[in-house]
């Protein structure tokens, strides 16, 4: 992990090689002329962020509260950090629509009967279930009353089941049901310990993307979510439940950008068979390989960079050079391991990193060294050209980017990024294998610098077996892991984390349900980092 | 279109009577004062923001005039085709005009040059900041946003502001324009029928059914204003800013909701337009989506619009309907932008940009044409166009092509191309805010502003 560190900072000290590096949005040498002023420092580097429920966990969520789905969040805007106008809008008008289905038959909402029991007892004794549901923890005075006011200005605006509804809108309103808050008031602590009922919704969102499930809330309840062993159990509960694979997609699908591959474009006179269907096909392509890499088998994560299967259907079989894949259904076909190999040769991989009509080495280097070495690259230097050279009918790819070689300026960072691309040379820009581009015979040959296991290769298979033995692909994997899990990237202070977590992640045999089972034992997993340096 | 114009804006008093205002025949807001910086023109009657983006650069050659401040002659991609008529050419606009020349952005992603994504740059003035889960953040509200802010800290609306627009980038992330503060997009519209309903949807309810609803709502919202407040001072330094921006949405929403517009154009029954802006729909969806926000503010449903009829970055922007090829290398928009040295695909570049012209002109001409009060709809107005590049082959972030149109009330001399010597766009911003009374002394970052752009007034 220390590695990693004196490797970013070798990138940067690299002449020229020099600029943004995380996105830090004051950076110097941008300025008007006349103005000055240092550059900031992220004050919120390194602390937990608040979470509020994303589109598919309010879903979810709303799901297992009512038991049943009342509601499509495809209404909701997009999850976007902070909300606006649009999204309180729209949040009111589904608690208005949620509200009038979860009402609608009374009965089997309530913990009581109205008639029996009394309104305002009945309503009152829903209050405490519900509330206690809907915020994950058990209501505070306050926001039972709250609860219990919303009651009453409902039921003498239009009755009983008025007053219900007003609670269900309230609540479904609250920062406490749409925000996953933790820890209280700082008070200056660089920590903060969560209780079992934060540590039961943080285990339940991670691992199911939904809340807590009865169980959880029963050991909440009992104080029994406290040690590492007691957290265990439940983990290792909930990561043999089939619940988790979606979850484990939903990672997938943000640390290789996959619904990138949705958005594709491509040039419809070089690609004709390229559309919807394609991209649908070919995105979950990916994710049954890289399912079946996490859950059959060995369960390896080093076997990404090393299976020599894929799925195909009759969409993708020609990118694969098969004539035997009939029908729409995702077959698991093994390919040639001379040709292919890993997920770098997939074809929704290969078609993600290209342009619509050609391929991008540049892409496609850094689409390895930003997903799966986990190095970030600074953006190109000062005026420098960077519009190349036209396409030409008699050259290849990868001569028009030499020029990248030959300027100065240009090599100090582009040796990191295009003798990688060059490797995926092979492949055009939907994936299909190509021995020569415009009747020159293709050169696949590159290197791999500045990173662990590093050296010379020659093609994408020859690439990818140097990938599978770099410790670095496996460091980046738990670093990414570490992303979902807090929502931030890494600070010096977690890096003691981190090569714990590597640690056991390795000595488990790379599977994803250890690493999983670490993270949710681990230290920080039980306290909120409120950042390391103030 | 049929329209039945009526506007009620309920005042509610201590017994919370709703008292219908019919105001639409006379539009006088306010009592008319001294030409000035206000959310009102001279003549009492609203101020109106609208942006037009164009994506991905320009030509300088073709774009800017020849001449002087005030001898000048237009650019053929301001020309146009059939320069005499007011809807199709800027020419008969000209003295309505400002076009700025040498204002640089220095808020761009890169640091010398701007990428497709600095769309979100353009009217924040805040570098990119990240990570956001689906779109570009920027670290600060918008042009369009301020403004919408000060007018609704004055006269509540409908809708504070109205965001048109759709389709992703050629990049990572989609990114566009409006942004309400740090980290936070404002959601936009593609689809007429949607945007109607964001617009006049409550406006077939019956006035007793809309009052019963808005009472509804007004005691849910203030018992989760309660709720939020009382949250505030329990969470850490951290979250508050997060849970402050929702409490604030949610009174916006209040302030919305309690102003039931009465306005009730027949629906016009678009069609869903299948793929959007991002497809050759547009110049189906286009003349559907000015309707409708001509009519929005003609009702005063809102006084703010941005409007994106393609995103920034390439990929699939083809016209067809103006005769250019459908084939990627020879007539998607960005790949044309990137071979300038080819004079078909200059020709071609030219024909894009007088067709978004052609949709500027228009704007402003159906301004011109729809009365309020003893002028029209454009008098108090303020229109903009930008792009996210200045040199679209190039990616240069110098000299953005800055089109403004109206005076914004007086407050502009418009009629002139102002030539700066390489100033940060944060100080035109400045300008336009303060032209509508936001009474501010920096935009955007403050170190990228270095105060009002001279010159304007």
């Amino acid at each position: 992990m220390t590695r990693t560190i004196a490797l970013s900072l070798v990138l940067l000290a690299a002449a020229g090689c020099t600029g943004i590096v995380d996105g830090d949005p004051t950076r110097n040498g941008n300025r008007p002329p006349g103005s000055s002023g240092p550059g900031g420092v992220d004050p919120l580097a390194g602390v937990d962020p608040l979470r509020r429920l994303t589109r598919v966990q309010y879903e979810r969520t709303l799901t297992d509260l009512f038991g049943t789905n009342l509601f499509s969040a495809a209404s909701l805007p997009d999850d976007h950090v902070t909300v606006s106008a649009a999204h309180a809008q729209a949040y009111l008008f589904a608690a208005e629509t949620i509200s009038e289905r979860a009402t609608a038959d009374l009965g089997s909402l309530l913990p009581c009967d109205p008639r029996a029991a009394g309104d305002e007892t009945c309503a009152h004794a829903f209050i405490d279930d519900f509330g206690r549901r809907a915020y994950r923890r058990p209501l505070e005075a306050a926001e039972r009353e709250a609860l219990r006011t919303a009651y009453a200005n409902g039921s003498s605006f239009g009755g009983f089941r008025e007053g219900i509804r007003f609670v269900l809108e309230h609540a479904l309103q609250a920062p406490q049901f749409l925000y996953r808050l933790e820890g209280g008031p700082e008070d200056g602590r660089t920590a903060i310990a969560l209780t079992d009922w934060e540590i039961a919704s943080r285990l339940s969102y991670l691992l199911w993307n939904t809340m807590p499930d009865d169980a959880l809330f029963r050991a909440a309840e009992q104080g029994a979510l406290r040690t590492p062993a007691e957290i265990a159990a439940h983990a290792d509960r909930m990561l043999a439940s089939e619940r988790v694979r979606e979850t484990v997609r939903l990672f997938h699908d943000a640390w290789l950008e996959l619904d990138r591959i949705d958005r594709l474009i491509k040039d419809p006179n070089a690609f004709p068979e390229f559309g919807a269907a394609w991209s649908g096909s070919a995105r979950e392509a990916v994710h049954r390989f890289l399912d079946s890499i996490v859950w059959e088998g060995t369960g390896d994560m080093r076997r990404m960079y090393t299976a020599t299967h894929a799925y195909v259907n009759e969409t993708l079989a020609p990118v694969y050079g098969l004539s035997n894949v009939t029908g729409s259904e995702l077959v698991r076909v093994e390919l040639d391991p001379t040709e292919r190999l890993s997920l770098l040769t997939q074809a929704g991989i290969l078609a993600k990193t290209a342009k619509a009509s050609e391929t991008s080495p540049v892409r496609r280097g850094l689409f390895v060294r930003e997903h799966l070495l986990c190095q970030k690259l600074p953006t190109p230097p000062p005026d420098v050209e960077t519009l190349l050279p036209s396409p030409r009918p008699d050259a290849t790819t990868r001569e028009r980017f030499s020029e990248h070689a030959s300027n100065d300026g240009c090599a100090v960072c582009h040796k990191l990024i295009d003798p990688l691309g060059f490797g995926l040379e092979n492949y055009d820009a939907l994936g299909y294998f190509r021995a020569t581009e415009n009747g020159v015979t293709i050169d696949a040959s590159g290197e791999l610098v500045e990173a662990a296991g590093g050296g010379t290769f020659d093609g994408a298979v020859a690439l990818s077996r140097m990938l599978a033995e770099s410790p670095e692909t496996q460091a980046c994997l738990v670093e990414q892991w570490f992303r979902h899990t807090y929502g931030r990237g890494p600070v010096a202070a977690d890096r003691p984390n981190l090569a714990a977590l590597g640690t056991a992640f390795d000595q488990a045999g790379r599977r994803v349900p250890d690493l999983l089972r670490a993270i949710v034992t681990s230290e920080a997993f039980r306290t909120r980092q409120m950042g390391a340096n103030r | 279109m049929k329209k039945r114009l009526t506007r009620r804006h309920f005042l509610r008093g201590l017994g919370g009577v709703a008292i219908g205002l019919p105001m639409l025949d006379a539009m006088v807001f306010r009592t008319p004062s001294a030409a000035g910086a206000d959310i009102y023109g001279p003549d009492g009657r609203p101020k109106r923001f609208v942006t037009l983006f164009v994506p991905n650069g320009t030509l300088e050659s073709e774009w800017y005039p020849q001449g002087s401040e005030t001898n000048f002659t237009l650019g053929p991609m301001m020309l146009g085709p059939d320069p005499s008529n007011p809807r199709r050419s800027l020419a008969p606009h000209k003295n309505d005009l400002l076009i700025l020349r040498g204002v640089d952005n220095y808020a761009t992603q890169r640091e010398h040059q701007c990428t497709h994504n600095d769309i979100a740059t353009v009217m924040t003035g805040h570098p990119i900041v990240g990570p956001d889960i689906n779109s570009v953040s920027t670290g600060g509200p918008s042009i369009d946003q301020v403004i919408a802010a000060k007018i609704d800290s004055i006269v509540p609306l409908r809708k504070t502001s109205i965001q048109i627009g759709g389709g992703g980038g050629s990049g990572n992330r989609p990114s566009w324009m409006s942004h309400a503060g740090p980290n936070q997009p404002m959601p936009r519209i593609e689809q007429p029928q949607q945007l109607f309903v964001e617009l006049f949807g409550d406006g077939t309810m019956d006035a007793d059914a809309a009052e019963r609803l808005w009472m509804r709502r007004k005691s849910i919202l203030d018992g989760l204003k309660s709720e939020y407040d009382g949250i505030l001072p329990r969470v850490s330094a951290a979250d508050r800013p997060r849970l402050e921006a929702h409490l604030e949405s949610i009174r916006t929403v209040e302030r919305q909701l309690s102003v039931i517009v009465s306005c009730n154009p027949e629906n016009p029954q678009h069609p869903n337009y299948e793929g959007g802006l991002y497809t050759q729909w547009l110049p189906d969806m286009a003349p559907a989506l000015l309707d409708l926000l001509l009519l929005a503010f003609a009702c005063d449903v809102t006084r703010v619009a941005t409007i994106e009829l393609r995103p920034a970055g390439g990929g699939a922007s083809y016209f067809p309907w103006l005769g250019l090829p459908t084939a990627y290398d020879d007539g998607e928009h960005h790949e044309l932008t990137h071979d300038p040295n080819n004079p078909d695909k200059r020709q071609r570049l030219r024909i894009i940009w007088q067709y978004f012209h052609e949709f500027f002109a228009t704007l402003i001409q159906r301004l011109k044409e729809t009365s309020e009060g003893s002028g029209t709809l454009f008098d108090n107005s303020l229109l903009m166009e930008v792009s996210e590049c200045a040199d679209g082959a190039y990616h240069s972030k110098n000299s953005l092509p800055f089109l403004l149109a109206g005076s914004a009330g007086g407050v502009f001399r418009t009629g002139r191309y102002l030539q700066y010597p390489g100033v940060p766009h944060n100080n035109l911003m400045l300008s336009i805010a303060n032209a509508f009374g936001v009474e501010a002394s920096t935009f955007g970052l403050p170190e990228l502003c270095t105060g009002e752009l001279g010159g304007l007034t």
